[in-house]
């Protein structure tokens, strides 16, 4: 047993090497010198410091990026949970393919395909000039992420609910939506806490359309990550911090909310 | 039930949005309020602190948005694409996409503002940089710097090899031999651009100093004269031969990160790039950088001179801010200023000012601004074939150049790709 | 997580429909009481997804039968024309090759080695929940982040790759600066982000596995692989084909890592579908053009994720 406990631990150290090293790459750099970073990886010793975390917040508006970002990512997880959760259900009760295959096709279409149609309408409505209105619109844009997210990953919560929970319910004479909200939202809400953890962590991860939708008032932080490295500049230090901060609430939710990326992760596949 | 109408109240508002989106024009902002959109870039950063003070002497409100290049091409795009007037000012290169931006009607014209207003002296700026800024007749953007190709390489590396700097296109790999071997192959000899877009502006000296063009007279390319092969075989065989691993990968980027980490004996790169190998925070060889000129060919040593400028979007609807914001950005005042963070002047009285040369004040500097000088009297504005399709032509350039540096063409066959693929692509000038 | 084989069929089926594409459930014998009334709930979701995603793809389709100019004007219907130069220009077809390749290879080495790193994450050990933990990471990273970090590890000079083939005696590998490796360290970039992503699915899978038969196979003696093979695999396939269908979508969409990490080079040798309607449209300014390519995209991923899905509804009957 303890030989086979050895194998096991053996093979943790070679898949931890392979699949963290680069994060921890990427943690390490992001407080080492720029002429470090560029030097050889096995100076260990060389010093550490901060100076490239507070530089992002000196030279660019960071605090307000990240602030962008979570209102971007919040706002449409919140939303795409809001329009999911009923569309899950009915999709689950209703037995309606043909509806999650719609919203799929969110998941399918090349997301290159949305840009130019999503700027026209943004100019059309005057979404550059409007703060309010951009943050609506990246939040509607970013639904495109999370909608169909929120729902694949709902459909198999409300199908463990059994239906004679809810048909109990039926002889008290409660409608549909008492039934949704009082009988099945409660039981799904492992479910909520799925969708919103991954939902969050995709609409964060996302640039595509904030690079083309966001003003300089909305721009999230996905987008500043590339200004580092330029013409006359060779900032790496500060590209490594800017990741790192990107990276932060896949890394704390990785920490504090392992179980519902987890299930969210493999919910859909395995029951 | 709230949250059905709401859901319910959004998804109409969205629709409404849409519908009522299709008939009505855009707002496009308040009349003293312009956006602005850059591109990462020397220039950029040492611009924009100084914004507000424009701000507080002209009461233009100057929205700006920053990206790195590839970005801000994107965004830039995007805006003029579509027709947007929620952009007025945006970098560009107009040697890049002068003609295919000029040719869908996304500049607005710049001459009548420059002739109107007496104290901008457009007429400072040297010829061949206003030549650069003018698509047919028509002045479409304003120079902000000048920059061009020079050969920086490392005094201490030359002396401790006993090696003197290359003068001409001929000594340049003979020198790079012998750094190659007393080095012992530790020591990259030569960093230089392979990424297929971007090589053309590196490779275009290779042609202009042995006297030739990209194009004929005429406007068909220029690729089937002898001299043309020859140019390619000695920019792919100092790549292949003397550049670094994988050079085919890289730009300024990697180029100067490679230079800056004391890796590389020579890097031929832009002028601007001094600004990140000479800085001692992301460089380990400052003070030991000398500056050349481009090695001279046959014909001389002719650089490639490149200017950013800043161009007014036609849709545009706050046309008198936008160039208020011009006419400051590129004025002398705001120039000389700028000089300060190393942006080579394009302005003649900018660059001859007492207070701008006494900044260059060491030996690296004083080189440096020798080799500018060089650069912008005698380097060819052309930075690759001049057509609509410009980035297009880049890139069968640098492509094909690209097949013989990693041995799958010879020299010849690069020639004959480049003439055939260019062909098509400069037709559509005339069209 | 209930047990994989004594699910109902109707959940299974709606479930898988999921991600899949358009499997219609088996249908009830009695109407369910309680689906009376539901269906105005879905309206919101319908609506947002009709104007956001249909309405996108409408217009791309009207682009790319029409003849928009890079000045925003569009002289109207052109028929065929954009895709007839699509299919006559080499580069289509090698994108397409690209496109293929990076499918292939990266959800080959993704599927296998998900399987070895899924079964050492099913292992109950102490410390497994950490372990896991580490295997998200890449997987919920962003791909800029994700990009950014391997453009750096693989620069030929200075990159932590070759330093570390270096200190073993290997001659340093051109990552990105060679056509032919290239589109292999692209692969190799994604398999790194990807494959945790499919051994999460798999080590799930495997827990939820029924032990009678592997209690059986041992009884009669049988060796631990030909267990595996024999009994695990087939058990598994229905958690395999979800996930790899997951991957399929988004691997003949390859996109984000190439925009940021070489964008298409060099010598277009990582040019997919993906990144050569990107640089029509954003580079080259051909709307029409780029949006003929994003249509042939997006029938291409429909496609394959429709056939994977015949497949894997055939297979399972």
């Amino acid at each position: 047993m303890t030989k086979r406990l050895g194998g096991v631990y053996a093979a943790y150290l070679v898949f931890a090497i392979v699949f963290f090293g680069p994060v921890l790459f990427m943690l390490w750099s992001s407080l080492r010198n720029n002429v470090d970073i560029t030097g050889s990886l096995f100076n260990i010793g060389s010093p550490l410091t901060l100076e490239n975390f507070t530089n992002l917040f000196e030279r660019f508006a960071f605090g307000r990026y990240i602030a962008n970002s979570f209102i971007v990512a919040g706002g449409s997880t919140i939303l795409g949970l809001v329009l999911g959760a009923p569309a899950a259900y009915v999709i689950v009760r209703r037995k309606l393919a043909a509806l999650g295959f719609v919203t799929l096709l969110a998941r399918m279409a090349p997301g290159v395909l949305f840009v130019l149609p999503l700027f026209v309408l943004s100019i059309r409505i005057g979404g550059p000039d409007s703060v309010a209105l951009n943050y609506a619109l990246l939040i509607v844009a970013h639904l495109i992420i999370t909608l169909p997210l929120c729902i694949w990953l709902l459909v198999p919560f409300f199908e463990e609910i059994p239906i004679s929970i809810e048909e109990s319910t039926l002889i008290d004479g409660a409608n549909a939506w008492q039934r949704f909200l009082r009988i099945a939202l409660p039981l799904a809400l492992p479910g909520l806490s799925v969708a919103l953890t991954l939902s969050f962590i995709f609409s964060w991860n996302y640039f595509l359309f904030a690079l083309a939708l966001a003003n300089e008032r909305t721009l999230p932080l996905t987008v500043i990550a590339f200004n580092f490295i330029g013409q006359g500049s060779n900032d790496f230090g500060g590209l490594m911090a800017a990741s790192t901060l990107i990276s932060a609430p896949a890394l704390l939710l990785t920490i504090f909310a392992q179980r519902w990326l987890v299930r969210g992760i493999t919910g859909g596949a395995v029951k | 039930m709230r949250n059905k109408i709401l859901s319910a109240g959004f998804a109409l508002a969205l629709v409404g949005g849409l519908a009522a989106g299709c008939g009505g024009g855009d707002s496009g902002g308040s009349a003293n309020e312009i956006s602005l959109v850059m591109s990462n870039h020397p220039w950029q950063k040492a611009i924009e602190p100084l914004i507000p003070e424009f701000e507080k002497a002209s009461g233009v409100k100057v929205k700006v948005q920053t990206f790195a290049e590839q970005q801000a091409r994107d965004k830039i795009s995007l805006n003029l694409q579509s027709r947007s007037s929620s952009m007025d000012v945006f970098m560009t290169l107009p040697s890049r996409e002068g003609l295919q931006f000029s040719k869908a009607g996304y500049y607005a014209p710049l001459d009548d503002y420059m002739s109107k207003s007496a104290a901008y002296d457009a007429a400072d700026f040297p010829a061949a940089v206003k030549t650069g800024m003018t698509i047919q007749d028509k002045m479409i953007a304003a120079p902000v710097n000048v920059e061009g190709v020079v050969l920086y390489y490392r005094t201490d590396l030359f002396k401790q090899y006993g090696i003197t700097p290359p003068k001409t296109l001929d000594e340049l790999p003979t020198v790079a031999a012998a750094i190659k071997q007393k080095s012992g192959g530790k020591v990259t000899p030569i960093a230089l651009r392979g990424q297929s877009a971007a090589l053309p502006f590196t490779f275009g000296p290779f042609l202009h100093s042995q006297g030739l063009e990209w194009t004929k007279p005429d406007g068909t390319p220029n690729f089937d004269t002898p001299g043309a092969a020859d140019a390619i075989n000695r920019y792919a065989t100092l790549a292949k031969e003397y550049g670094p691993p994988g050079v085919v990968n890289n730009t300024f980027t990697q180029s100067s990160a490679l230079f800056a980490a004391g890796n590389a004996a020579m890097e031929l790169e832009s002028s601007n790039e001094v600004s990140s190998i000479n800085d001692p925070k992301t460089s380990k060889v400052v003070g030991k950088i000398g500056v050349l000129d481009f090695p001279a060919g046959s014909a001389g040593s002719k650089s490639t001179v490149l200017n950013w400028g800043i161009a007014m979007s036609s849709y545009s609807k706050h046309k008198d801010a936008a160039w208020k914001f011009i006419e400051w950005a590129t004025g002398k005042a705001t120039q000389l200023k700028l000089t300060a963070d190393g942006i080579a002047p394009p302005r003649t009285s900018v660059a001859q000012d007492k207070a701008y040369t006494d900044t260059l004040n060491t030996e690296t500097l004083k080189e440096w601004s020798t080799a500018l000088g060089n650069v912008q009297a005698n380097g060819s504005t052309e930075v690759g074939p001049v057509g609509v399709a410009a980035p297009e032509m880049r890139k069968v350039v640098g492509d094909a150049v690209g097949k013989v540096i990693l041995g799958q063409a010879d020299a010849n066959a690069a020639a004959k790709e480049i003439q055939d693929g260019l062909t098509p692509l400069l037709a559509k000038n005339a069209g | 997580m209930s047990d994989l084989m004594t699910k109902s069929p109707a959940a299974s089926g709606s479930a898988n429909a999921g991600p899949g594409a358009g499997a219609p459930p088996p249908r009830r014998r009695r109407v369910d009481p309680t689906a009376r009334g539901v269906w105005p709930f879905a309206l919101p979701a319908v609506l947002v997804t009709a104007v956001l995603v249909l309405v996108p793809i409408a217009y791309t389709i009207w682009l790319s039968v029409s003849d928009r100019q890079s000045d925003g004007t569009n002289s109207g219907f052109l028929g065929f024309a954009n895709y007839a130069e699509m299919f006559d220009n080499p580069q289509f077809w090698n994108s397409l090759k690209i496109t293929l390749f990076l499918f292939v290879v990266c959800l080959l080495v993704e599927t296998l080695l998900g399987l070895a790193l899924g079964y050492v994450m099913s292992l109950d050990v102490p410390g497994r929940r950490i372990f896991q933990g580490m295997m998200l990471v890449p997987a919920i990273t962003a791909s800029v982040a994700v990009g950014l970090v391997w453009l750096l590890i693989m620069d030929p000079s200075l990159g932590a790759a070759n330093q570390i083939l270096a200190k073993v005696g290997i001659d340093p590998v051109v990552w990105l600066g060679d056509p032919d490796i290239a589109p292999w360290s692209i692969a190799l970039v994604d398999i790194w982000q990807w494959t945790p992503f499919m051994a999460l699915i798999i080590s799930a899978g495997i827990r939820s596995l029924p032990e009678e038969p592997f209690e059986a196979a041992a009884l009669d003696g049988a060796s631990g692989w030909r267990t595996a093979w024999n009994i695990g695999l087939p058990l598994l396939r229905p958690v395999l084909t979800v996930a790899m269908l997951l991957r399929t979508v988004d691997l003949v969409r390859f996109f984000d890592t190439i925009y940021i990490m070489t964008q298409g080079g060099p010598v277009n040798s990582t040019n997919t579908l993906n990144v050569y309607g990107y640089n029509a449209g954003f580079v080259d300014h051909e709307p029409s053009y780029a949006a003929a390519l994003q249509v042939a995209l997006l029938v291409l991923v429909i496609m394959i994720a429709g056939g994977f899905t015949w497949f894997r509804q055939r297979a399972s009957r």
